[in-house]
């Protein structure tokens, strides 16, 4: 395979393509370069020679300017004058000779300024002069919607490259103070076309501002650029963003069903934790890379870390044809997010602050102690001939609560948690700027604390419970350092903090398994409890005297780029370097802590309690640290070109060159201190015709370190085309109806580098010096540490998924109703496995990781978006849907016996167990039936389904059963109303085709063989299988100790599947805006007031727990509704 | 007017930054011919191990490692756990399994640690083997590099011993490294004969290249192994081919390879004990021709020379040890009374403790009724009614206590080897009375889930002189090979074909007189002289459960003489330890009460290890054991 004239062919190959990467690069750089040092001379510099006879002054001005990108200025009353006709010949003359020629014979002159030329006629006061006289006056109008009349509120109106401007009243009225009568007059609004109109001499303008076309005049991010929306036809969805503010700490909670493709789940509510977001869902089962490429402002980063605040633009990259151009690591799908920028104007500053509640959506229930005693003896009934473990006296006391020290009835929720918690929000950001710099500013504080209690002695002086914080500062500066360069910087600083409980590892386990007989959370003379030493702890004490741990992430961005435009070399042509340099630091302060604890074992004379020490306890807090973090820096450099010719052939292409080093700055090992790289190339070529068929091919060609030398490269080409139907001339008739439609298909190759296997430079072999067994021959002697390791994989590259995506986009009724919807299909070969078909007897103690998985996925996703208005009603739907099956293909699994038990050819997270049917009645049925995994079996034992027939119930019967843990299908729908000042907004959310499995002490009661770490949940003893329950029971009968035929940690089983589908109403909003009104005397410019519900209402067939948490017993943070009330002011 | 643009701009400034990105950039892009060729600079490759001492020893004892750990009875293997004479009473371990009957080639067992991890350790060796004779350095004589080899040769017959023992045949791959890059592996077993032949050649194979002892000096290498311990695994193999179990059962005359090769002996062959007995004899004519290179422990205190045995390091009794720390043992053994790490919840059953002989050496239960209750042996003396101020043959100086007559009056080892409720714990350093009773202090209640299900926790390894509480653990050479076991086998295969020689009573009475007890003939007449082979077969079955309790022995040994599917199925009793007590120090007397603690599921497919079914899949040509 890899001999060596191979392995020096690729490698010269690659290397004569990064040569060529090199040279575009540099040249970019040059030819700015050259340019900047142009612009600054051009006067001096001689006019290109060009002869013309008998040609208008406007002519000879129009190739002037062509030539020398002047500007000509001057007034219409002047037109007549400037069509005399004249005659020149530029060579060797420069533009001032040339011009002095041309009006020689004309009652006309000019100045010259920087960059322009003014144009008057000889015997008036020079413009400029006049201008900058000339006194204040005032200008008033209207402004008004084009289409309605009406007048429009609040409409920005600026006098551009000055400090001067003003706001429409009431009545649309404005007035202005303007000076001269150059310059523009801008005139905005939220959701209309800018105006510029000129200052003229005029003093009364009145405006019509004209309505932002919906759809397709928008303008979509795409990789490495824009795209208008009319043209593109990759799967690209966005989101407003508006949909993405909502009071929680991480974005990512926040995508659950807004657009179409994401799949998302959120199974903490943790305060600062995340949610799991695939795109198209998963393509792959090498769970190391399953999850999507994220972009921040073109630069790797972590989603979570962006403010929704700050978000301009949020889209998904969803087929081949979008994310080709990011190669390698492109597979997954890619999701961009661009920060905002300044837009000219006067300052705005807008605040945004919230303040809310914050709880669990659901909390499990648990059984009391009287319960649980009597679960107890019913289960020892069973094999002790019916006899009581509990006498009734002992089960009237738990009952009675008379002594709580001896006989506790344990609310652990009620002990350990709160109903709610408080989160605060607040955003302040500036934005504003001139023609030469714009800028974005931002800070935000968000605050989340945690059901956890505290303890109000404050024996110790810590607190220990859960605790977040988030400071986000943002800067976004454009600047335009010469007409056609923009040097644009970003810079952004996230600080996070977290205090928790030392023992939160263990916190929920224990909170959830506890018996509520076990001891109470404190003893009644405050003595602390605490179990035996090994077999368990208190809950309580984990939670408020188990020390603290206090956890810092600083993270710091800084983006640098420069934007050339190159339009003097070629038209349409840009040229891009962008810069970026990322810090992240993770600092965790560990004070843990373990009292000493105590167990009463009974009553003294005088009633006092008597304690056995079941701890002895540490004196002072311990202390640790740990430190974490990375760097990175990236580098692209790039060209692009957007021209059209003749008016109808619409031509982009873009060159892109990329360099990514990441260094993990606390490494474990000297391979690990090694940086990772990546680097690549990207290219694009667009074509439309008569902006009616489209075309577009994109390229990407980029590699590893982590590949073999001469395997690091590849190609990863993807083609769409498309046919925007209606701009057809036979469409016209059916525009009325169908403003909009337009069909796109693409194909493509994308290939996925984060492939696992936890290892680097997979090309090579290892030896193991870190792990590798001993042997003690003798107190003083002991041998070891030496063993083979990873053995050579010199084959080791990438996934490669081949993604097919056809789509279809159609606007109805002039817009108000939009469709978008696409079918996927993708083929994933190559994913990167450790080998199942080597049998244990070759001896390797590390298996090899080999590129031979193979899983397909396929799927659609739409979405819908409809406006409507009646009288002052406004109203907006919209909904989207997701759905995607997958099928492993190959996972290098040997064949089962019976094939149904085969992974390969099911879903990836396909549940699998035994068909339960329903629960021995008697002796008579269990000796009736096949036996059951060769143990002894009792009535109200679960029966299983003998699915091969072959007489015996055994792990051959295991078959799948439900759907896979994640979700197929995830969908979204909501509804905004507007009224006045009021504004009402509801979105809901659902899943579909998902399934999880319950287990875990709680459901498995007294399988921990400790009767103090038994906790059962209550639906257990309401459900379970008794002599005079057979019918309706949901649970087996109790046992005392591990029933393996029962228990769901032995047996999953169809009796402990459960749907997970669920529709949840996920936000509700109300608003109310202040009329402009009331705001005239303040200084504000809108103000709003809202209250928000997430998460308020959830449907589910499944009530226990939040079905959202999934898999076990409910034991861990669970997800939270919450309520606030903000405020939204703009000055 | 029209007009275009009208700024200033700061150009100087521009091209200053611009200048700057051009010289940062065109740095940073130089280097990108080698931008990804890069890799990893480890020290440590496979050629540069074979060139240095350390390296090599380091590689060696990396090979070593995958030998069992003995005393890692509840994660390492079932062979103590899934014995008819210990009770465990831990959750979720693979033990529970064996002994509920609901395990299958899928649900295997400790799988991980038996088959897979014995040919890791061969693959290891076979490595070793393969290039240790590369080695460059100067430190390193021919006559080391041949120890070397003999000795991961031992390793490595070890690890096809402890398959042969556990699943019947298995694959021999000799030198060979199993090709890891191949698509179908069509390996298949040998028969259990090449298997034994294959162990058998190898130990004789290096018994020239091993010293006959490790001086007392030379603490070095203490644990490795001599002459003597390839002697005496040959005898414990050759025992056990001679067994019932492979020496030609019908059970198994019907396992073939796809190609119609059997892998069991077909036939019975008296001949394999005559062997056995000779291979055994071989171990003691070595140690008595050598001044008695081993001998049994003694002492004026029979309960105490035995004793000694499980708690002197490198005594004169062990023929091959493992060095480690006694935490792994002891700490499962101790009652939560102690405090600290005390995870007490492993004993012998009441089966176990029934075994034991009176002080006079009759065996006090002959069986059992149907019921349950004991068939009592009433020349023995023994009784289970009533209480007697008794005082402990080790604890003496702590006083009598007033004990249940099941305890009183029985042979030394029962006292160094079994703690009941009522009974003194052994720590030297304070005087703990241990109670098992529901709420006692060591019962159910208070001890969570670590409290022993039969009512009995081991003495047997426990050593009274550490402090368990405090955290020391002190260590411990665990027995796999000691002298006592050469002398049981030996006499095990001499009474199978001759059994009248006098071997028999001397090597099996050196035992008893060791413990205490009176010779074999004096306390049963009617075994004298070879008269009643099967009643002395039945003795000597007792002397070796007693003697060898816990050290995994009876596992294999209930297994090769197949009467595991009796004496490991069904009902097992302990005391009734949900007797609730007034005072947590005071056992009730509801305690003392035979009481049903579970039962065991054991059925002919048991006898062997099944082999895991992936294995299987992986490897259609594998041929499963017999059941499975």
């Amino acid at each position: 395979m890899n001999n060596e004239s191979t392995l020096t062919s690729d490698k010269s190959r690659n290397k004569n393509i990064l040569e060529t990467v090199k040279c575009v690069a540099l040249s970019v750089f040059c030819t700015m370069c050259l340019l900047f040092v142009s612009a600054n001379t051009f006067a001096q510099q001689p006019i290109p020679s060009f002869e013309l006879k008998d040609v208008t002054l406007l002519q000879v001005f129009d190739k002037l300017s062509k030539e020398s990108k002047y500007a000509f200025i001057y007034s219409d009353e002047l037109l007549a004058d400037l069509n005399q006709k004249v005659s020149v010949n530029s060579k060797g003359k420069n533009l001032n000779e040339i011009l002095d020629h041309v009006f020689k014979n004309t009652n006309l002159t000019y100045k010259t300024s920087e960059r322009q030329i003014t144009i008057y006629k000889k015997n008036k006061v020079e413009p400029s002069n006049q201008a900058k006289s000339s006194k204040k006056r005032t200008i008033t109008g209207v402004v008004v919607d084009a289409k309605t009349k009406e007048p429009i509120i609040g409409a920005t109106i600026w006098v551009k490259e000055s400090s001067v401007g003003a706001i429409t009243d009431t009545n649309g009225k404005y007035s202005i103070n303007v000076l001269g009568n150059t310059g523009l007059i801008s005139f905005s609004y939220v959701g209309y076309e800018t105006q510029d109109v000129p200052v003229g001499d005029k003093t009364n303008l009145n405006i019509e501002l004209e309505e932002q076309a919906k759809g397709l005049s928008e303008v979509v991010v795409v990789a490495y650029g824009t795209q208008k929306k009319e043209s593109v036809i990759g799967a690209i969805s966005s989101v407003s963003t508006d949909k993405l503010k909502l009071p929680t700490s991480k974005i990512s909670n926040m995508l659950a069903g807004q657009l179409a493709g994401i799949v998302s789940i959120n199974s903490s509510g943790e305060p600062g934790s995340g949610s799991n977001f695939y795109i198209r869902g998963l393509c792959t089962f090498n769970s190391s890379s399953q999850t999507p490429l994220v972009l921040v402002d073109g630069v790797e980063r972590s989603l979570d870390l962006v403010d929704s605040e700050d978000i301009e633009s949020f889209s998904i990259l969803k087929d081949a044809t979008a994310t080709a151009v990011y190669g390698v690591r492109g597979a997954n799908g890619v999701i961009l997010i661009s920060t905002k920028k300044g837009l000219e104007g006067k300052p705005k500053i807008a605040i945004r602050a919230e303040s809310g509640l914050v709880g669990p959506t659901t909390m499990p229930k648990m059984v009391n102690s009287a319960q649980w005693a009597e679960l107890y003896n019913e289960g020892y009934g069973y094999t002790h001939g019916g006899s009581k473990f509990y006498s009734d006296d002992i089960i009237q006391k738990y009952a009675s609560g008379v002594d709580n020290d001896l006989y506790p009835n344990t609310n652990w929720m009620k002990s350990l948690y709160n109903d709610w918690a408080k989160n605060y929000k607040i955003n302040v950001n500036v934005s504003g700027g001139g023609a030469m710099v714009k800028y974005y500013v931002a800070g935000s504080y968000y605050n989340e604390g945690s059901i956890f209690k505290e303890d109000n002695e404050k024996v110790y002086d810590y607190n220990s419970s859960i605790k977040y914080s988030k400071v986000n500062f943002r800067a976004n500066l454009d600047i335009n350092v010469t007409p056609t360069t923009t040097l644009t910087v970003n810079l952004g600083n996230v600080y996070e903090k977290k205090n928790q409980p030392g023992g939160m590892s263990t916190l929920w386990y224990y909170a959830f398994g506890t018996s509520p007989n076990a001891f109470p959370a404190k003893y009644s003379d405050g003595t602390l409890p605490g179990p035996q030493s090994g077999t368990g702890s208190n809950p309580y004490q984990l939670l408020a005297y188990s020390g603290y741990q206090q956890t810092f992430w600083n993270n710091a961005q800084s983006t640098i780029s420069l934007l050339q435009d190159l339009s003097k070399l070629v038209e349409g042509l840009k040229a891009n370097v962008k810069f970026s340099y990322d810090a992240l630091t993770t600092n965790t302060i560990s004070r843990s802590f373990t009292p000493a604890t105590y167990l009463a074992t009974g009553r003294d004379e005088s009633g006092a309690l008597i304690y056995k020490q079941t701890y002895i306890g540490q004196s002072a807090l311990g202390f640790a640290t740990g430190n974490s973090g990375n760097r990175v820096t990236y580098l692209e450099a790039s060209l692009n070109y957007n021209r059209v010719f003749d008016e109808k052939h619409r031509i982009g292409a873009l060159l892109l060159y990329n360099q990514r080093e990441e260094n993990d700055i606390v490494p474990s090992t000297s391979l690990t201190s090694l940086p990772y790289r990546n680097q690549g190339l990207a290219g694009r070529i667009t074509y439309a015709f008569n902006d009616c068929y489209f075309a577009e091919f994109n390229l990407g060609y980029n590699g590893s370190e982590n590949f073999s030398p001469g395997k690091r490269f590849g190609f990863f080409p993807a083609t769409a085309v498309g046919w925007l139907v209606s701009n057809e001339k036979f469409w016209e008739s059916f525009s009325e109806v169908c403003d909009v439609l337009k069909l796109k298909a693409s194909y493509g190759i994308v290939g996925n580098d984060q492939i696992g296997g936890n290892r680097r430079f997979i090309y090579e072999a290892t030896i193991n010096t870190t792990s590798a067994g001993s042997y003690q021959f003798n107190s003083n002697q002991s041998y070891g540490g030496l063993a083979i390791g990873d053995p050579a994989n010199p084959g080791v590259s990438w996934e490669k998924a081949k993604k097919t995506n056809a789509g279809i986009e159609a606007n109805f009724l002039k817009g108000s109703i939009r469709l978008q919807a696409d079918y996927f299909s993708e083929k994933r070969s190559g994913i990167f496995l450790q080998r199942k078909s080597i049998p244990d007897y070759a001896g390797l103690t590390n298996i090899p990781y080999v590129n031979v998985g193979k899983m397909n996925n396929q799927g659609i996703d739409a979405s819908l978006e409809m406006d409507k208005k009646i009288g002052k009603l406004e109203l907006t739907g919209r909904a989207n849907f997701t759905y995607a099956h997958n099928t492993i293909v190959d996972n290098d699994d040997p064949s089962y016996v019976y094939a149904y038990r085969n992974r390969i050819g099911q879903t990836y997270g396909q549940i699998f167990g035994y068909q339960a049917i329903g629960f021995f009645k008697d002796d008579e049925d269990i000796s009736n039936s096949p036996t059951q995994f060769g143990g002894t079996l009792m009535p109200g034992d679960i029966k299983y389904k003998d699915i091969n027939g072959d007489g015996t119930v055994d792990e051959n019967d295991e078959s799948p059963i439900g759907y896979s843990t994640i979700p197929e299908i995830v969908y979204g729908f909501g509804m905004t109303a507007q009224w006045k000042g009021f504004d009402l907004n509801a979105f809901f959310q659902g899943t579909g085709r998902v399934s999880f499995v319950i287990s875990g002490l709680s459901f498995d009661p007294f399988s921990s063989g400790d009767l103090g770490r038994s906790a059962i949940n209550q639906d257990v003893y309401a459900n379970r299988w008794t002599v005079n329950n057979q019918e309706n029971a949901l649970y087996p009968r109790i046992s005392t100790s591990v029933n393996t035929n029962n228990s769901p940690s032995y047996r999953t089983s169809t009796l402990w599947l459960r749907n997970g589908n669920y529709l949840r109403l996920k936000t509700i909003e109300l608003g109310y805006t202040v009329p402009k009104k009331l705001l005239k005397k303040t200084f504000l410019t809108s103000a709003r007031a809202y209250i928000t519900g997430i998460n308020l209402l959830t449907f589910s067939s499944f009530k226990l727990w939040d079905p959202e948490q999934g898999s076990g017993q409910g034991a861990s943070y669970p997800p939270n509704r919450t309520i606030s009330l903000g405020i939204n002011l703009n000055i | 007017m029209k007009k275009r643009n009208n700024m200033k701009y700061p150009i100087k400034i521009t091209r200053n930054v611009i200048l700057l990105l051009i010289v940062t950039t065109s740095t940073l892009l130089t280097s990108c011919e080698s931008y990804l060729d890069k890799k990893g600079d480890e020290s440590m490759t496979f050629e540069k191990i074979w060139t240095n001492r350390t390296y090599i020893e380091q590689y060696y004892g990396n090979v070593w490692s995958y030998i069992l750990k003995d005393d890692d009875f509840l994660d390492a293997h079932p062979f103590i756990g899934a014995s008819d004479d210990v009770s465990l009473n831990y959750i979720s371990k693979g033990y529970l399994l064996i002994n509920n009957g609901t395990w299958s080639p899928s649900t295997v067992p400790y799988s991980t640690k038996l088959w897979p991890q014995c040919y890791k350790g061969i693959r290891e060796a076979n490595i070793f083997l393969g290039n240790v004779d590369k080695c460059s350095d100067s430190n390193v004589s021919t006559n080391d590099i041949k120890r070397w080899k003999a000795e991961i040769r031992f390793v490595r017959a070890y690890l096809y011993f402890c398959l042969y023992r556990t699943y019947g045949p298995c694959i021999l791959l000799g030198d060979d490294l199993v090709d890891i890059t191949s698509q179908n592996y069509t390996y298949q077993r040998s028969s259990l004969e090449e298997c034994q032949t294959y162990i058998e050649n190898e130990l004789n194979a290096i018994i020239e290249d091993l010293p006959l002892s490790i001086s007392s000096s030379d603490t070095q290498n203490f644990g490795k192994p001599t002459k003597g311990v390839c002697i005496a695994l040959i005898g414990r193999l050759k025992l056990y081919a001679a067994r019932q179990l492979y020496n030609g059962c019908n059970l198994y005359q019907n396992i073939q390879n796809k190609d119609g090769k059997k892998l069991f002996p077909q036939s019975y062959d008296q001949g394999k004990w005559i062997a056995a007995a000779a291979a055994n004899k071989a171990l003691i004519t070595l140690s008595e021709t050598n001044g008695n290179l081993y001998s049994l422990i003694t002492n004026s205190n029979p309960a105490l020379a035995y004793q000694k045995v499980f708690v002197d390091d490198w005594n004169s009794e062990l023929i091959f040890a493992r060095y480690n720390s006694r935490m792994y043992l002891q700490r499962y053994f101790t009652p939560a009374v102690v405090g600290g790490t005390c995870y007490g919840a492993s004993g012998p059953t009441q089966s176990m403790v029934d075994a034991y002989a009176m002080a006079n050496g009759r065996y006090p239960i002959t069986g059992y009724n149907s019921n349950g209750t004991p068939i009592i042996d009433a020349a023995s003396g023994y009784t289970e009614t009533g209480f007697s101020s008794f005082t402990h043959p080790i604890e003496g100086t702590k006083g009598a206590l007033s004990t249940y007559n099941m305890y009183v009056n029985r042979e030394p080892r029962f006292y160094a080897s079994v703690v009941w409720s009522g009974g003194w714990w052994p720590y030297t350093g304070a005087n703990h009375l241990v109670c098992f009773a529901f709420n006692g202090n060591s019962g159910p209640t208070i001890s969570r889930h670590d409290y022993p299900l039969s009512g009995y926790l081991n003495r047997k390894f426990v050593n009274p002189a550490v402090n368990s509480s405090a955290g020391t653990w002190g260590t411990i050479t665990w027995p796999v090979i000691r002298l006592a076991e050469i002398y049981l086998n030996y006499v095990e295969a001499l009474n199978e074909y001759d059994p009248s020689n006098s071997d028999i009573y001397t090597y099996l009475n050196k035992i008893r007189s060791r413990a205490g007890l009176p010779n074999i003939e004096t306390v049963y007449p009617e075994v004298a002289n070879g008269a009643n082979q099967s009643k002395m077969r039945e003795l000597i079955r007792k002397e070796r459960q007693i003697e060898l309790y816990f050290e995994g022995h009876r596992y294999f040994d209930t297994r090769q003489w197949m009467i595991a599917t009796t004496v490991n199925n069904g009902n097992v009793y302990g005391m009734n330890i949900n007797a609730v007590t007034t005072s947590a120090n005071t056992t009730p007397s509801s305690y003392w009460k035979r009481t049903l603690i579970g039962t065991r599921v054991f059925t002919e497919k048991h006898y062997l290890y099944p082999m895991h079914q992936s294995e299987i899949n992986k490897d259609p040509n594998l041929v499963q054991n017999y059941g499975w």
